[in-house]
């Protein structure tokens, strides 16, 4: 069985026991909630305790077959070659995660820096680190970017975007 | 009636024709073909960015561009399809097969105005069945009580897990997490607080835009770093957008047969563009007289299922407009998007908001027409969008998702909200798992929790009532056909040996 073979089984098991852990969130939950007077009048914690045993039911479920389908897929490659080959390279499978980090590093800066700045080094950083930009191409580029951005936004859609604090600080 | 239809029609285009309707439909439609044309950006993705932004309109306004965004990302979607054999989006795959051939024969130019003229046709014959059917099935629809009403919700929920591409069992965990995360925040009915750990910010439930854009928008975003465009695609020159006579009059049947299938595939709930699409393919290579060209560039394989895409978004508008039911996913932006407004679709909107109601059904007409005029004379300019790296278009992108989720409340929260329904959407994705019907279960869900428990209410506890009255009856036993007709299909397809494209 290929190495990728396994991490995408491992994957499958691993949302399969993560849908049953929210599923027992939910039931926990919603067993602390009223169930109403009688099964003619069904409160607020009925419905969403039936919904969360269900999903228990399927995450474990899926869970079991993702495993199921590892040993089969384990037996069936014992004779075969064992392929590690992936079209998809090293860099650009940690695209995503990067995109993620400053996504969330972003969103934690936004109301301190302000649009302006923030944007402008998200935008830096996205296209140094995901568009392989050079320095001085993505600087220009972020710089163009985030001041149109925020003339697009805020003149002509008249959205309001957060100066920061920092500015506030530092200019009033 | 059909006079009435009309009058209110034309009292719908002096709406749509205002010079800010235009703008808006114009915006739509020019974002719609972007998205459509990109790959990995389909039309929900498209839509869920620029939802936040549509909240400073009116609400004609806002669901005139969103609607345009709608048909112009399954036209646009036709443009690679044809070019460079990658679709657009999922409901363009069927005219990679054909489509693409033409482009190898040197017909591409040819190819895209099929496709256009096709889109036109569907998209207007469409139309026209909203607007015949819509005014006679709402009155039906007025008649329903709670508990019918749950049971046609929760049959569209069914039809879509079996309609859906997953695994069944994957679909249905995804609707019933869809229905759990629905009932964050207060309770409809008696608003006692459930699954907010205290949080305020979650006391109105979770923000429907911020969720949409992280589990379409971000998710798609962060699958595509995994692709790249090993071809470097060709506009056709303007004289090459010409059809000959002969394509052209192979175009017709195929473009009426397609307005018919993909009107009847948009209007049943939870079933959608793709099988539509590839219905109308199965349809025209059945009825063609020299079958064996299906697959080498026949012009019958472009115009029907180009046509029946486009035919189906006009008549999924139907269960949104007349029922208040989303079909498909996209529609559950929709249904967000006049909520928010607060326009609730359904059987009375048509009395209560007609300006939005006939304005839409106008502007469509119109948006159709301007799809046309816009696409073929700027392919160029698509084709040029393709050539833009991924890597840089991806951080614009994803800053306009910041810009949209963070001008709806100024709030960080709904941030984070949305950056972790982006990593669930990748991971989920990753997994197998289709998570279209998560955001429609999360959209019904309120209603469906609602219905239930009264119609309980009503029927003393009495669960038979879900099956009484013609209204439920008839929708139990849509669900038991088109579950056959999926089952059977796929058992067909496999038994031939081949992989059933549903």
């Amino acid at each position: 069985m290929s190495e990728k073979t396994t991490q995408s089984g491992w994957f499958e098991v691993f949302i399969g026991f993560l849908l049953a852990a929210l599923g027992i969130y939910f039931t926990t939950a919603s067993l602390r909630l009223p169930a109403g007077p009688d099964p003619s009048a069904p409160g607020p914690g009925v419905a969403p305790s039936l919904l969360g045993i269900a999903l228990v039911i399927c995450g474990l479920v899926l869970a079991v077959q993702a495993l199921l389908s590892m040993r089969q897929a384990s037996s069936n490659a014992a004779s075969a070659t064992d392929i590690r080959s992936s079209n998809i390279s090293g860099a650009l499978r940690q695209k995503p995660f990067i995109a993620v980090a400053l996504l969330t590093i972003t969103a934690g800066l936004l109301e301190s820096l302000g649009f302006m700045l923030s944007t402008f080094l998200f935008l830096l950083a996205g296209f140094i680190l995901l568009g392989n930009a050079r320095f001085y191409a993505a600087l220009s580029a972020a710089a163009i970017t985030s001041v149109s951005l925020w003339l697009f936004f805020t003149k002509l859609l008249g959205v309001g975007l957060p100066f920061g604090r920092l500015v506030e600080i530092l200019f009033y | 009636m059909i006079f009435d239809a009309f009058s209110h029609l034309y009292s719908g285009l002096i709406i749509a024709m205002q010079p800010k309707y235009l703008l808006y439909c114009l915006i739509g439609c020019f974002w719609g073909s972007i998205v459509g044309v990109l790959p990995g950006l389909g039309p929900l993705a498209g839509m869920a960015l620029l939802l936040p932004l549509t909240y400073t309109l009116d609400p004609t306004g806002a669901i005139i561009m969103l609607s345009g965004i709608f048909y112009g990302a399954m036209y646009g979607g036709s443009t690679t399809s044809i070019l460079m054999r990658i679709p657009g989006e999922a409901a363009s795959v069927v005219t990679c097969i054909d489509g693409y051939e033409m482009a190898k024969k040197g017909r591409a130019g040819a190819a895209l105005t099929i496709a256009a003229l096709g889109s036109f046709f569907g998209g207007v014959a469409s139309v026209f069945g909203l607007m015949l059917l819509a005014p006679s099935l709402a009155n039906v629809m007025l008649a329903i009580g709670p508990a019918a009403e749950f049971t046609i919700l929760a049959a569209s929920l069914l039809i879509s897990v079996f309609a859906a591409t997953g695994a069944p069992i994957k679909t249905i965990s995804m609707v019933i997490l869809g229905l759990l995360l629905a009932m964050i925040g207060l309770d409809p009915l008696t608003a006692t607080p459930r699954f907010t750990s205290g949080s305020l910010e979650l006391s109105d439930g979770l923000n429907f835009a911020a969720m949409a854009i992280g589990l379409f928008g971000i998710s798609e975003i962060l699958m595509s770093f995994g692709q790249s465009l090993s071809e470097r695609p060709k506009a056709p020159k303007m004289k090459e957008l010409v059809p000959t006579k002969l394509e052209l009059q192979q175009s017709v049947m195929p473009t009426v047969r397609g307005s018919f299938i993909g009107f009847f595939f948009g209007i049943v709930p939870g079933v959608g563009h793709i099988v539509s699409t590839f219905a109308s393919y199965a349809v025209e290579k059945g009825l063609s007289k020299n079958p064996e060209e299906f697959g080498k560039g026949a012009v019958a394989g472009v115009a029907g299922p180009e046509t029946a895409n486009n035919a189906t978004t006009g008549a999924a508008m139907i269960p949104l407009l007349v029922l208040g039911i989303p079909a498909i996913p996209v529609t559950a932006v929709l249904l967000s998007a006049l909520t928010i407004h607060g326009v609730q679709p359904g059987p009375t909107m048509i009395t209560d908001h007609p300006q939005i109601f006939w304005g839409l059904i106008a502007s469509m007409m119109v948006g159709n027409l301007m799809l046309v005029l816009l696409n073929l004379p700027l392919v160029g300019l698509f084709v040029s969008m393709l050539r833009i790296p991924y890597g840089y278009l991806a951080p614009i992108i994803l800053l306009i998702s910041i810009i949209g989720v963070y001008s709806m409340k100024a709030s960080s929260f709904d941030l984070f909200v949305m950056i972790v329904f982006g990593i669930a959407g990748y991971g989920l994705r990753k997994g197998g798992y289709d998570i279209a019907p998560l955001l429609l279960a999360f959209v019904l869900g309120d209603r469906i929790e609602v219905n239930y428990r009264r119609a309980l209410t009503i029927s003393d506890g009495e669960y038979s009532i879900f099956l009484k009255g013609p209204a439920s009856q008839i929708a139990v036993a849509s669900v038991i056909i088109i579950t056959i007709a999926i089952l059977g299909y796929r058992h067909w397809k496999r038994k031939q040996g081949a992989q059933p494209a549903f």
